[in-house]
This record gives structure tokens, sequence and C-alpha cells, in this order.
């Protein structure tokens, strides 16, 4: 033996020779621990209940995904509105606190504007002089004289904002706390006389850095606003009817003229909204500034948008629908079992499935948020009970069936269990039929087919939350509504029973009692699939509107852990609802 | 005829018939089952899976081929199982460094026939080079078969053969010199 194994060829023929016949005795006990592993196998489930490593299963890594997406999206939409009002405020602090960019005049329309100013002057020396009795006014020329400049050549007239000229120190002060003011400032403007304006201030408010020129000097104005009004109460955010006075506590500048008027805004508003006005009113420059009878208000009622309430909704819905579960495919090839026989261990056989539907009711809770005028996003929780039943045809060959070597039986024949899989949308059940063979004194081929004829009946309950994004469109009372986006689905419970069996082949018959109970394999707890509607909404009142959308849901077609197709659920119906807007 | 009824009645669950079969087979399967399995206590667990896997799927047997392979077959892949299910990664665990220590080598002993030694031997070797060895040289398959059974490229599997066979000669020499 030692020279054969020192033979480098004869290696795998010396082994080989040596086991040949061998055999080796195991234990005495073994056949007995064979014999109760056959009981406890005839008893157990033939299939291993199956663990995942995952949240339960490949199938349910979409837990995963659509919690990312979800936090994705919320994230973004708080985001969103976090920076929204964040720009807002910091735009109304900047409006309040800084100067605008200074703007330059043209060369011309200084020159235009320094003409009037010299043919005012030269008017008010004829009025004080008592010589303007039945002249013509040198002051009305110029002002036609420069308006027909003004609209001939619109380019040189740029707008000028009222803050160029102050470092608006704006404030508000009810009428009876002006008056004192009015007192303590004898140059300050009352609403029913023609302003009289010193020159060298109307010189300065044209100049194009607007810097006056006072005594010589370069001087920057400060300039605080006040705002005189009826109301005698210091509440900003009180309605007043208007304003009867506008001021400033710069003797040396000026409030343009068409500033002054009580109608300053169209409406009754709050002094809050006036100080928004005023800040962000734009004059023209000098030519309207100048104190003419027949001077356009400067300040139109321009007011920013109000949003009156917040912009969420919430609301109640009721969809009544059609469900459709799709039938599941064949298997390419057989379905590998973990620890089977022989690999790879298959399934006996695979039901020819047709497919299913069923009628539901969903109720359902919806929030949303409005991001503008248009668009949207809504979120909800919404519950929906269906019930299918189907009839299918499970189609075997006799030798796809197993042995069964328990007790029981109707007429004392060879009993075969028929095993398959019938995949629904929320899992795999495993059905076992047990058939006894009606007269055992013939032999059966081998491939004799059996075919079974079966009523089930599903029963889901399913959890559905949507992420849509609501595009609103049109105006009024009635607006179209298209929404669309991702939902999850959870299946909180699946029950699947067999009701009713035929055997199509008279060979065999269905075990007396022998009503098989699916088991399900598989579970589907977490689907994701899509939601989408278009339809309308009507507002009955300011907070309350009803929308009747059609509707479209679905999941997508998913592959278990046992590479077995789990088709997808297809809903259609109309979702009839009712918003509450905040 | 004899045989096709005898089969039948363990099909049919009957515990002499399979009793009958398993007195038949018991001898060569529990061989086969000591040269993958690390010990005795293993091979027995191996061999009790492996009939119950017989009989639950005696009734798939079409009667194509040589029965005894076909049981062969069903108590190899239960074998390899069983080694996987004990260690993941059989065949992927880098092996180069692998040295057998002197006080595993059994001594050779000549009143015992060398097949038993020989199976003392394989135990000692890691997993993956036992299951190359058996598959290639006592099963007969070839490498891509076992490259498809194990799951590994046919290139592993030669590599892993000649590493095998290298490392089996060398127990075996040192348990022959021990003599």
């Amino acid at each position: 033996m030692e020279e054969n194994l020192h033979k480098k060829d004869n290696l795998d023929d010396f082994v080989q020779k040596s086991f040949e016949e061998y055999e080796e005795l195991p234990s005495s006990d073994m056949w007995g621990r064979i014999e109760d592993a056959l009981d406890m196998s005839s008893e157990a489930p033939q299939r291993p209940a199956l663990k995942s490593r995952w949240f339960g299963g490949p199938s349910n890594r979409w837990w995963a995904v659509a919690a990312a997406v979800f936090f994705v999206v919320v994230g973004w939409a708080g985001i969103y509105t976090y920076y929204e009002n964040k720009i807002s405020a910091l735009e109304t602090s900047i409006s309040k606190t800084q100067p605008a960019p200074q703007e330059k005049l043209s060369p011309q329309m200084d020159s235009l504007v320094a003409q009037k100013v010299e043919a005012m002057m030269a008017a008010q020396q004829q009025m004080e002089e008592g010589h303007n009795a039945g002249q013509p006014d040198a002051a009305t020329e110029a002002e036609n004289k420069f308006l027909e400049q003004k609209n001939n050549q619109p380019e040189l007239f740029p707008s000028t904002d009222i803050r160029k000229n102050t470092t608006s120190n704006l404030s508000v002060v009810p009428e009876k706390y002006a008056t004192g003011r009015q007192s303590d400032n004898p140059k300050r403007l009352q609403p029913s006389e023609t302003p009289s304006i010193p020159n060298k201030i109307e010189k300065s408010a044209i100049k194009p850095d607007h810097t006056p020129e006072i005594a010589g000097q370069n001087t920057t104005i400060t300039n605080q606003i006040i705002a005189t009004t009826t109301n005698p109460t210091n509440d900003v955010n009180a309605i007043i009817p208007g304003i009867t006075d506008i001021a400033t506590t710069n003797s040396d500048v000026r409030i343009p003229t068409g500033t002054e008027t009580p109608t300053m805004v169209s409406a009754p508003a709050t002094m809050q909204q006036v100080l928004a006005a005023l800040q962000h009113k734009k004059m023209e420059a000098l030519p309207t500034a100048l104190p003419t009878a027949n001077a356009p208000a400067l300040l139109p009622p321009v007011i920013r948008p109000h949003r009156s309430g917040s912009d969420w909704y919430a609301g109640l819905r009721c969809t009544p629908s059609i469900a459709k579960e799709n039938a599941a495919a064949k298997p390419a090839k057989p379905i590998e079992r973990p620890f089977g026989g022989p690999f790879p261990q298959k399934n006996a056989a695979f039901v020819n499935d047709t497919s299913r539907i069923g009628q539901t009711l969903e109720w359902g809770l919806t929030l949303g948020k409005k991001i503008n005028r248009h668009l949207a996003f809504e979120t909800g929780l919404s519950f929906a009970d269906f019930t299918q039943e189907s009839v299918h045809h499970a189609k075997f060959e006799f030798r796809d069936g197993r042995f069964h070597s328990g007790p029981g039986g109707g007429h004392g024949g060879p009993r075969f269990d028929f095993d398959y899989n019938l995949n629904t949308y929320s899992g795999s059940a495993a059905v076992s039929l047990r058939m006894e063979q009606v007269d055992n004194t013939h032999q059966v081929s081998q491939t004799e087919p059996l075919e079974i004829k079966i009523t089930t009946k599903q029963h889901t309950k399913v959890v559905k939350v949507p992420l849509l994004a609501a595009f609103s469109l049109g105006r009024g009372r009635l607006q179209g509504v298209v929404k669309a986006g991702p939902e999850a689905q959870f299946n909180i419970s699946n029950q699947l029973e067999v009701d009713v069996l035929a055997s199509l082949n008279d060979k065999f018959k269905l075990e007396d009692g022998g009503k098989p109970h699916p088991v399900f394999e598989t579970n589907r707890r977490f689907s994701l699939g899509y939601r989408a509607s278009a339809g309308l909404e009507y507002r009955l009142l300011k907070q309350l509107s009803i929308v009747a959308e059609p509707m479209i849901s679905g999941t997508f077609a998913q592959t278990d852990n046992l590479k077995q197709e789990l088709p997808g659920l297809f809903t259609a119906g109309v979702n009839f609802g009712i918003n509450y807007h905040f | 005829m004899e045989h096709q009824l005898e089969l039948q009645a363990c099909i049919r669950g009957e515990r002499m018939a399979q009793k009958r079969f398993y007195e038949r087979f018991k001898g060569k399967m529990f061989a086969l089952c000591l040269r993958y399995a690390n010990s005795r206590e293993d091979a027995e667990d191996v061999l009790q899976e492996g009939f119950v896997r017989v009989f639950r799927d005696l009734y798939q047997y079409t009667g194509a081929g040589n029965f005894e392979g076909w049981v062969r077959k069903i108590f190899v892949n239960t074998a390899l199982q069983h080694l996987q299910r004990q260690k993941r990664g059989l065949i992927t665990v880098e092996l180069s460094g692998y040295e057998p220590a002197d006080e595993d080598v059994p001594l050779f002993n000549t009143d015992e026939p060398p097949a038993k030694q020989m199976i003392q031997i394989l135990q000692q070797l890691p997993p993956g080079f036992r299951a190359v060895f058996n598959l290639h040289i006592l099963e007969g398959y070839t490498h891509p078969e076992i490259a498809e059974i194990l799951g590994i490229s046919p290139g592993t599997s030669k590599s892993q053969l000649l590493r095998a066979k290298a490392h089996f000669r060398k127990l075996l020499d040192k348990s022959l010199i021990g003599n």
C-alpha cells in the first residue's frame, strides 16, 4: 500500500478502490431516530417558516425606500416653508431699515426742473407783489410745459422711492398726539392749505444724489414721517378710515404732495398697512412732487397681499372603488426551496389563476398645505376593507402528488397531497390538496392529469398613506384639481379561505372533510404604489369646500424571497369629500 | 418488479418496507456521510436527515437512471447542506496557509481497512477541501459540476482539489511514517 501511495498518479485510484465496497454501520438506534423523524415530518408543515434578515424579507425592503422618500419630501416641504417665511420676514425688515439705491436723474430733466423752479419762484414773487391778477400763471405754464415734456419723454422721469430721501424713521401717531408737534414745527404742512416750499429744498429733491444744498453744505437728510389719523388709539393694527395728515419731523424736507391726501389708501386699512404702503411706495421725481392743484396721488393704494388665515386644510374622503388583482405569472422554472430533497427542490405544480376583482369602500382623512395659489402638498390616512371571490383551476399530474401515510381516509384508498402556491397581492399562500384514489386496484399512470376547481375568498384590510402634489387650476369658487404622488400601503389583515372544491378527474376525489387551509408562506406587509386623481373642488363657504375626484391607485408587482411573483393591486374609484380650510 | 413493489410500499409509508430499505442502504450511505462529516456524530445526523428526505421524495423517482445513484445524490446533497449550515462560506475560506498539526494525524493501523483510516484523515481536512476531494475523486463529478453545486468557479474547484490532494497525501505520509 505504501508503494501505491507514493506513486503520484495512483492516489485517485487508490482512494477509489479503498472506498469501492466499503461500508460502515451506524449506531444501533439509528433506525429509531429515523422513525421518529419520519413521524414528525408527516405532522409538521413541509415548508419551513421563512425568516428575513431585514424587515421580514426582501419584499419589505420597500419600507426603507418609502421611508427615505417620505422623509426627503417632507423635509423638503418643511425647509421650503421655513425659508419662505424667513425670506418674507427679511424682506419686510430690509424695506424698513435699508435705503434704496439712488437713481441718477438725467441732465435734461435737471434742466427742465430747474426752469420750472425758476418759473415758480417768479410766480410766487408776482403773487407777493400783487401783479398776478388777470395774468397767465407762470407756474401753471411751467407745469404744463413740464408735463408735456414728461409725456413725450417718459424715460427721463424715473420713479423715485420715498425712502431715498429718508432713513425711514417711520412712525404713526393719532391726530390728537400730532397736534402738539404741529405747533412745534412752524414749517409743517397743513392739509387744507397750499404748501409753501423753500426753493432750496425743491432743488435738493431733484439732485441726482438727493443731497440738499443747505447753506452751501451737503447734508444727509434724516426724515421721520408722521401720519396723522382720526383714530384715537395707538394700535397700529386697528382699522382706520384714512389718513388726515402726513408730515415730517425734518424741517428741511417735505412729504411729496400726493402723500398728504387722506385717501392715500383707497380702502379702510390698519396703520400697519399704511406704513407698509408708505415704505414701499414709489413716487415720481420732482415734476409730480411739485405743488400743483391737480397733482396725482403719489401713493396709489397698493398694499402687500395679506393672507387671511393659514394655508392648511383638512378633509374627509369616501371612495367607492373597484379593486382588481392581476393574475401572477407561472414561474419560468421550478421554485427552489431551502433544505428540500434532491436539488433543485421544486414546487409540485403551480396554479393556473385568473384575475380577481372585488368592490371596496375606502374611508380616509386628508391634510394639506398650500404652498402657493396653485400648488399644495397633501397627505392622509385611509382604510380599505375588501373581499374578493375568485375561481381558479389547479392542474397537476399524478406524479406531482406526495403520498400521505397518516391515518384517515374515506374509502381507505391511497391518498396523495398535491401542493401549490396561490400567489396573491398580499402574499404567497401554500395550498395542500389531499386527494384520494377512488379505485386503488387500477394502476394509475404517472402522467395522469388531475384538475381541481377551487373557489377562494380573500379578505384584505389595507391602510394607505399617500403623499400627493396637488395642482389647482382656475379661479373662483370652482377649481380643477389634479393630484398625483406615491402611496404607501400597509396590509394589516389578510385572510384566504377555500370555499368550494371539485375534482374534474373521476379517478380521484377530494378526501372527505379535507378542506384545505391555505397558509401564507410569505406576507407582503408593505407595498409602495401610486395614486392619481383629477377632479373638481367647489367652495361652498369661505372655509368649506366639497370635492369630487375620479381616482386610480395601485401597487407594483413584486417578487418575494422565494422568487415568486406577487401580483399588483389596481384600484379605480371616485373620491367624494369635504375640505375645511383653516 | 419486486423492487417496484418495495418502493411503492415505501412511498405509502409502510414502516416495514422502509426499514428494509434502510437496512439495504445504511452501510454504504453511512460511509458516504463519514467522508463528508467532521465527526461520527455529524455523520449520523446527516444519515438520519438523508433517509427522511429519501422517504419523503421517493415518489419523485421516475425510474430513470440508477436508483442507488439517485439515493446517493440525496445523501451527498444533504451532507453538503449540513456542512454549509455548520460553517458559512464553505469553499471561499482562504486555505493557503492551512497546515495540519502533527498530533492531529492518526497513526496507520494495518489491522483496519484503509478506507476507515482514510476517513479519519479526510476529517482532518478543512470542509472545503473535503467537499471538493469527495465530489471529484469519489463521486465522479467534473469541475464545472462541482462549481455549480458549490457555487464557485471551475478554476477554484481545480485549485481546491490540487491543494486538497496535496494535504491528503501529506497527512497520509505522516500517518504511514509514524508506523
